[in-house]
This record gives C-alpha cells, structure tokens and sequence, in this order.
C-alpha cells in the first residue's frame, strides 16, 4: 500500500513536470486572456482607447438594445431548427448506410466530404447556388414548375433565415452520420431477430430496440453541435451578413459587429460573458458523458466510504 | 419477398438521394470554376461549361493575392499542427496511462477548454494579441490557433494511447526505461498512426478558420487564403468562376489528406470529433 501511494506521488511529479509548457502555454494565452477579457466587459473600453471601469453598464444597456434581443432569438431559431434537421437527417444516414450493400464503404466517404470541407468555401458555394438572377437554386425550382419568378434568397427573412440553415445542416449531417453510424455498427444483430420472432414491425423495432442503443450517441452529437452552432459566425456573416434588417443576425454577428465596427470590445465581450453561462452548462453535461468511467469509479468509491 | 425488393429499391433511392445532395453543390462549384465570367450570368445556368476554360484559375493565381494566401495558411497550419502534437502529447500520455492527482480535474480541464467556443475568446484573444504588437502578424495567429488545437489534440489522442498494450511499456520498465524514455521510444511510435490522423485534424483546423483571421490579419500580405477569397467578393456581380475556381484549390489537398486518414476517422468521430 505505502510503495503503491509513493509510485503515485512520483507518478504525480512527473504528470505534471512533463507538462510544463501545455499548462504554462494555456494559462498564458488562454486563461489569462479569458479572465482579462471578462474584467474588460466591465469597463468601457474601445478599439485603441483607453479604458474605465464603468461597472455593469455593458450588460444593463445590452439587456435593453432590442437588437441584442433579437440576436438571441435568431440564435436561438436557428441552433434549434438546425439540430433538430442535423439529428434526423444524420439519423437517417447512419440507418441506410448500416444496411450491408455493394459500394457501401465509398457512399460513406463520399457522403461525408461536405463535413471535410472548410467551412468558409461551403459558404460561398451557397452564396453562388442561392444567387437570385444567375443561381442554380432558383432554376432548379423554376424548371420543376415550384415556382415562376425568381426568388430574392437574401431579400426576405424567412427565406435568409432558411439558407443560413440549409449551409449549417449541408456541412453538420455528416459529423451526427458518421457518429451514430459507429454506433449502430456494434448492435448485435441477434437483438433484431428476437425482435422479429416476437412479431416487432420494422417502426417498433427502430423505437424499441436501435433508439434505445443509439439515444447517448445522438445527445452527445447534438450538444457537441449545439455549442458549434451557437458559436457560428462565418456562415451567417458571409451569406447573408445578418440581413435583411437584422432577421438572420446571430449573437456572434451582433458581438463582432459591436466589437469590431462599433469598436466597443467592452461591450462586445459583454455578448460572449452573457452566453457564458449556457456554454458552461452544456460544456459540464457534456463532460460528465464524455468521462463516465472515471464518474462510475468516484461513485463506487463514494458508496464505499458510506459504508464504513 | 416482393417487400423485401421494394425495401430494396427504396434504400437504394435514398443512398442516391443522399449523394446527390451530398455532392451537387460540390459539382456546382466546379463547374463554376471552369466557366468564363460572361458564361456564369447566362440567363438559364448551363449544367455542364459550354466553353471549358482555366482563366478564372490562371487569374486567380496569377492576377491575386490567392498564392500569398495559400502559402500563408500552409506556414501557419503546418507550424501549428506539429507544435501542437509535441506540446499535446505528453498529456495525452499521462492522461491515457498513469494514475496521479488531479487526473480527473486535469482530463476535465483539457476537455472543457476543447470545448469552449472561439466567440467566447476573440475578442479577448484580439486585445491579448494587440498589446503584444502582433496584430497583423502571421506569429499573432500562430499564437491564437494553439488555444483551440492543444485542447484538440490532447484529448483526441488519449484513446489512441489507451489502446496500446501496456505489456512492452512494462518490460521497457524492467529493462530500466525510465518514464520519459518509454513515453517517447516505445509509445511514441506505436502510436503513430493516431498521431498522423490527429496532426492532420489540427491541420484541417487551421487551414480554414475565418474568425481570428478576420479579426487580426488586416494587410495583404499576411493574409491567409479565407480573407484573399473574401476579398474577391465585392459589386453586385462578384467573380464567382475566379471564387469557385479559389473554394477548388483550397478544398483539393483537404480533400486528399482526409481520404488518406478516413478510415481512423470513422471509429474516431464519437471521440471528439473535429470542430466546427
């Protein structure tokens, strides 16, 4: 017992001397930065200028700009409407590609190109297609008779809104495919012919024996692209810039637009303080998923000290 | 019988459904590239080039700022991959391998910072990096990109680790390796090829991201190749050959790179994925 806790102390010594330049690297440029920033959305402070302490000003005007407001319920409108297209499309990719067919292996890599892409060439593509006068979305609907003129994408609200989606969901499916794909891989195929013997139709069967199996990889993937989505910028401020009149302007459009044309970083950095609290809490849902077998031992650990 | 052919046929209608969806846009942006700019304002699109032609890419790396940008996006991608794989490692090591303290508040902390959104740090990030001088400097961003890569790295790596028999690390001990040694001689190697899919992950990182650049790369030539292709657009009518033909050349080495780690990027992708 006493040469196990010793080869730990030593083990602890060398865990952390060996990882000097990670921790002094991300205390650094990280965490000081963080902390610097949050004690700068308390003051005034502008792009080349001087900066006061100001108290909570920055949150209390924030809280009252109705166009902050309104930022977050973009956000809010298109993190939700594109999980939930990225869960069920994704869901549907992964269930066709776990059926064994001829040329299986290079539908998936193909299908997952647009995951692979950088982003910032997915959103000019969607730029192009949705053109209104030369872009091939608009013929598309023309020659299948859906509509007769040309429809104005990033004129009307409901229709910009509908394209910052479609690039999001375009590039997201593949990463919820590929996740639950890996899942459904390991479920025996015994469970399906129990159930089948037991008279399960082809929808019971998906509800009572692959959801179950597949529901932690889908919740990890939707968190995991819920913080992504939230925190996407390029997409929204390349395609549509936050137009037309401010319908598809997100928080980060909204804090980059204060922080960096309005040179407010002060209150620019109050936008991202004030989402704080979301992120951390997905953040610590997640992590308690993505670490459960440490979690398993604390637990069993901490029963075993009741006992006693 | 008959409903297992209909199941048949309609799984195979959806797979098609998928790929077209998948790769239209992709074949669009292709076919753009190859067009001349009056051929791209035709009143009906044209589905394949009337005129094949490579203007827009002769111009484009000829006549812009595209090649600067390329290469700017290599040095930093290529710096900040393997600087993060060196830095990264040992903790991806410790982490898969040992027992100490704070192993879970130091796994925790890893995974958290992976996590954290570049909204919450560019501005912070911004005023770090302008106080020390380096806005508008490629070494600025070489600064900044570690923050979202190291975190990246570290954790991505630790099941690579963990897969690793521990049987050869525990005769390296008995033949008098110490730590450090086993850690770089005999894990190191075995574990390779996670490092190579991992570097190129970070790589993948790098090489596209918009929001820093945008913020701290202001003159042209430091600009990397996301801000020369934003710079095309400008007018009511931007090039969209000469753009398409840019999204092409900054996609294929993506592309090639991707296809030769995919198959570590299947079982890897619950994993932790690669951020957005």
């Amino acid at each position: 017992m006493k040469s196990k806790s010793r080869k730990t102390a030593a083990n602890t010594r060398f865990a952390y001397k060996i990882n000097v330049p990670l921790i002094v690297y991300l205390c650094c440029v990280l965490v000081f930065p963080v902390c610097w920033g949050i004690y700068i959305s308390f003051t005034n402070k502008t792009i080349g200028g001087d900066a006061s302490f100001i108290g909570l000003r920055n949150y209390e005007r924030l809280l009252k700009d109705p166009e902050y407001i309104r930022s977050i319920v973009n956000t809010l409108k298109f993190t939700v409407i594109s999980i939930l297209a990225k869960t069920l499309l994704g869901t549907a990719m992964a269930m066709a590609l776990n059926v064994d067919f001829k040329g299986r292996n290079i539908c998936r890599a193909l299908l997952m190109i647009p995951w692979t892409l950088p982003n910032i060439v997915v959103v000019y593509n969607w730029r192009w297609i949705f053109d209104a006068n030369s872009g091939i979305a608009n013929h598309l609907l023309k020659s299948l008779g859906l509509i007769d003129k040309n429809l104005v994408w990033f004129g009307s609200a409901g229709l910009a809104m509908l394209t910052i989606i479609i690039a999001n969901v375009w590039r997201g499916t593949p990463f919820f495919g590929i996740s639950i794909l890996a899942k459904l891989q390991t479920i025996s195929d015994s469970y399906y012919e129990a159930a089948q013997i037991d008279g399960a139709n082809a929808l019971q069967r998906f509800l009572y024996v692959t959801l179950p199996e597949i529901k932690d990889v889908i919740i990890l993937s939707a968190m995991m692209s819920t913080i992504w989505t939230i925190n996407e910028f390029e997409t929204v401020w390349l395609l549509t810039g936050g137009g037309p009149n401010g319908s598809t302007e997100v928080m980060n459009v909204y804090s980059y637009k204060t922080a960096m044309r309005s040179m407010q970083l002060g209150r620019g950095i109050a936008v991202s303080v004030l989402a704080l609290p979301v992120f951390i809490l997905l953040i610590s849902l997640l992590t308690r998923r993505m670490l459960p077998e440490e979690e398993g031992m604390q637990k069993k650990r901490r029963l075993g000290r009741g006992r006693k | 019988m008959k409903r297992k052919l209909r199941n048949k046929i309609l799984h195979r209608i959806f797979i098609a459904l998928c790929l077209i969806v998948a790769l239209g846009p992709i074949y669009w942006m292709l076919n753009t590239s190859l067009k001349s700019e009056a051929e791209i304002y035709y009143k009906i699109p044209t589905l394949w080039p009337e005129h094949v032609t490579l203007d827009s890419y002769k111009y484009l790396l000829t006549g812009t700022n595209f090649l600067n940008g390329i290469k700017n996006s290599l040095i930093i991608a290529v710096f900040v991959s393997l600087f993060s794989i060196f830095v990264a490692y040992p903790a991806a090591y410790v982490l898969a391998r040992l027992q100490f303290k704070g192993k879970r508040v130091f796994s925790k902390t890893i995974l958290f910072m992976y996590l954290l959104p570049t909204s919450v740090l560019y501005i912070p990030l911004y005023i770090f990096v302008a106080r020390l001088g380096l806005t508008n400097n490629i070494w600025g961003i070489m600064l900044i990109y570690p923050t979202f890569t190291l975190p990246y790295v570290a954790w991505i790596l630790i099941p690579h680790i963990a897969s690793i028999s521990s049987t050869l690390e525990e005769a390296a001990y008995i033949d008098g390796c110490s730590k450090f040694q086993t850690m770089y001689r005999i894990i190191f190697p075995l574990a390779l090829p996670g490092i190579i899919s991992t570097t190129i992950f970070a790589f993948a990182m790098c090489w596209g991201e918009y929001l820093y650049a945008l913020v701290n790369l202001i003159s042209s030539e430091v600009q990397t190749f996301p801000l020369v292709l934003s710079g095309l657009i400008f007018g009511d009518m931007p090039p969209w050959n000469q753009l398409m033909a840019g999204a092409i050349m900054a996609s294929v080495p993506i592309l090639i790179i991707y296809m030769l780690a995919s198959s570590s990027l299947v079982g890897g992708a619950t994993a932790g994925g690669v951020k957005e």
